[in-house]
């Protein structure tokens, strides 16, 4: 049962993984939202029993390796970023779907952040301005994106317990 | 109330190390790969190894682009079969151009001929085409399409692929006259090739001889010396074929002994001629109109203007 739940994420983060490495249009590309990250704390908020800042780690690896980035970079700022999310996620529970995209927002900012400062250490040095859009626009996807898939979520667990009563 | 909640059941006994041990080794481990990478060759080539891994990903990425790429292909459909239609019409009317081909070829063969007799000789030429071929049996000459408009001038030597043909003996502005080595009229200095021996070659009025009248007795002349243009005088470049000898011919009581030769160039054969540019320009040498001594002869002697 954990292994599926595992391969579930894996799967998803492997999309959100394509989805960061798809080609936009000039205009769009700065304001892609941060699918690892987001889908990482969708993953910390429903399932926070599966090793996620492990897997986070690997995808950040990958990333690296798909970006020519240096090596450890984004899987530095996804391991932080699960840890973090981690600790909050007994508050964020609480919360409405709106206010946890709003309390989201400066997490998505230090992701970042960390991303930006780890650049600087590399001394490969970024536009900051291009920096903060994928932040805005994170915020904006965490509902879209929380409420697609709990839908897929709930519309599977109902089949299931069908299943299980027939 | 969010339903990220009904799953998680907080463990009442945590076992394994914590978030924050787990989250402590991750990170130093990816610290220690960002700090080691540049000096650790192994790392390189794990790097490469991954990237190679990762390849079909890249692939998967270029998906939608190439889709993208691919509809704006049948959007433009439309446009491209209009653009054949356009291209089908445009062969047809090629293709009926193409039919000139075969003349065309024949035609650029004898240029190219000609290009290279003179290319071989590194002068300035122009090609001219034949426009009219005199009709009088006695007057060989020929109208070319270009004249004092092109720089052509009296006395211009011409040649075809072949050898010299003639000279030009009258220019206007967008024709000319040319005189060809087989009339009466015309002298050609020349010299045996084999020898170098140096004499003068006249026209026979025949239309298809020349006269060598001016041999010693004694001279060194067989049959199919070739004869080529001396460059005395400076009308006539040097080298180029004038004919062959054919004949020898030793009148008896005569000091002069007389060879008969066909000219090289092919005369009333072909459309175009090559004006050539000799080593002293058309301006610096005097009028066709007076001959040169040497190029007297019996029947220059009678007429008015022989030209050399």
């Amino acid at each position: 049962m954990i292994l599926m739940r595992i391969g579930r994420l894996f799967g998803a983060l492997l999309l959100g993984l394509l989805a960061q490495m798809i080609v936009l249009p000039d205009l769009l590309a700065p304001w892609r939202p941060l699918w690892l990250p987001l889908l990482v704390g969708y993953a910390v908020m429903s399932d926070p029993d599966l090793p996620i800042m492990f897997i986070g780690f690997l995808y950040g690896l990958a990333t690296d390796v798909l970006l020519g980035a240096p090596l450890g970079e984004h899987a530095l700022a996804l391991v932080g970023l699960g840890y973090l999310l981690l600790r909050l996620r007994a508050t964020l529970v609480l919360m409405p779907l709106w206010q946890i995209a709003l309390v989201l927002c400066p997490v998505w900012t230090l992701y970042e952040f960390a991303l930006f400062w780890l650049d600087g250490l590399a001394r490969h040095p970024a536009d900051p301005m291009l920096r903060w859009g994928p932040a805005a626009a994170t915020t904006v996807a965490w509902p879209l994106v929380v409420t697609t898939l709990d839908t897929l979520r709930m519309r599977r667990r109902v089949q299931r317990r069908l299943r299980a009563r027939i | 109330m969010t339903p990220l909640s009904d799953r998680h059941r907080p463990p009442l006994f945590p076992r394994g190390p914590g978030i924050g041990l787990r989250a402590f080794l991750l990170i130093a481990i990816a610290i220690g790969l960002l700090v080691l990478q540049q000096r650790s060759a192994p790392l390189q080539a794990a790097r490469q190894w991954a990237a190679t891994a990762l390849q079909p990903l890249i692939w998967a990425v270029g998906v939608p682009a190439n889709i993208g790429d691919a509809w704006h292909r049948y959007v433009d459909r439309g446009n491209v079969l209009g653009e054949n239609r356009q291209l089908r019409e445009k062969q047809l009317i090629l293709e009926a151009q193409l039919q000139k081909l075969a003349a065309l070829e024949a035609e650029n063969e004898r240029l190219r001929g000609l290009l290279s007799s003179a290319v071989s000789l590194q002068q300035r030429v122009l090609v001219a085409e034949i426009l009219t071929v005199s009709q009088d049996p006695y007057r060989h000459q020929i109208v070319l399409n270009k004249g004092s408009a092109d720089g052509v001038y009296r006395g211009q030597a011409l040649v075809d692929s072949f050898g010299v043909l003639g000279q030009v003996i009258e220019i206007n502005p967008h024709n000319s006259v040319a005189l060809l080595i087989t009339d009466p009229n015309h002298g050609i200095p020349v010299e045996i090739n084999r020898t170098g021996l140096q004499t003068i070659a006249l026209g026979r009025g025949d239309g298809f001889g020349l006269s060598l009248p001016y041999l010693p007795g004694n001279a060194d002349v067989k049959v199919g010396d070739l004869i080529v243009s001396s460059g005395l005088g400076g009308r006539f470049p040097a080298g180029y074929p004038v004919g062959e000898i054919h004949e020898l011919r030793h009148n008896a009581g005569e000091t002069f002994m007389e060879a008969i030769a066909y000219p090289s160039a092919h005369i009333n054969q072909g459309r175009q001629a090559l004006l050539v540019w000799s080593e002293s320009s058309g301006e610096q040498l005097p009028s066709a109109e007076p001959a040169p001594a040497p190029a007297a002869t019996p029947s220059s002697r009678k007429k008015a203007r022989p030209h050399q």
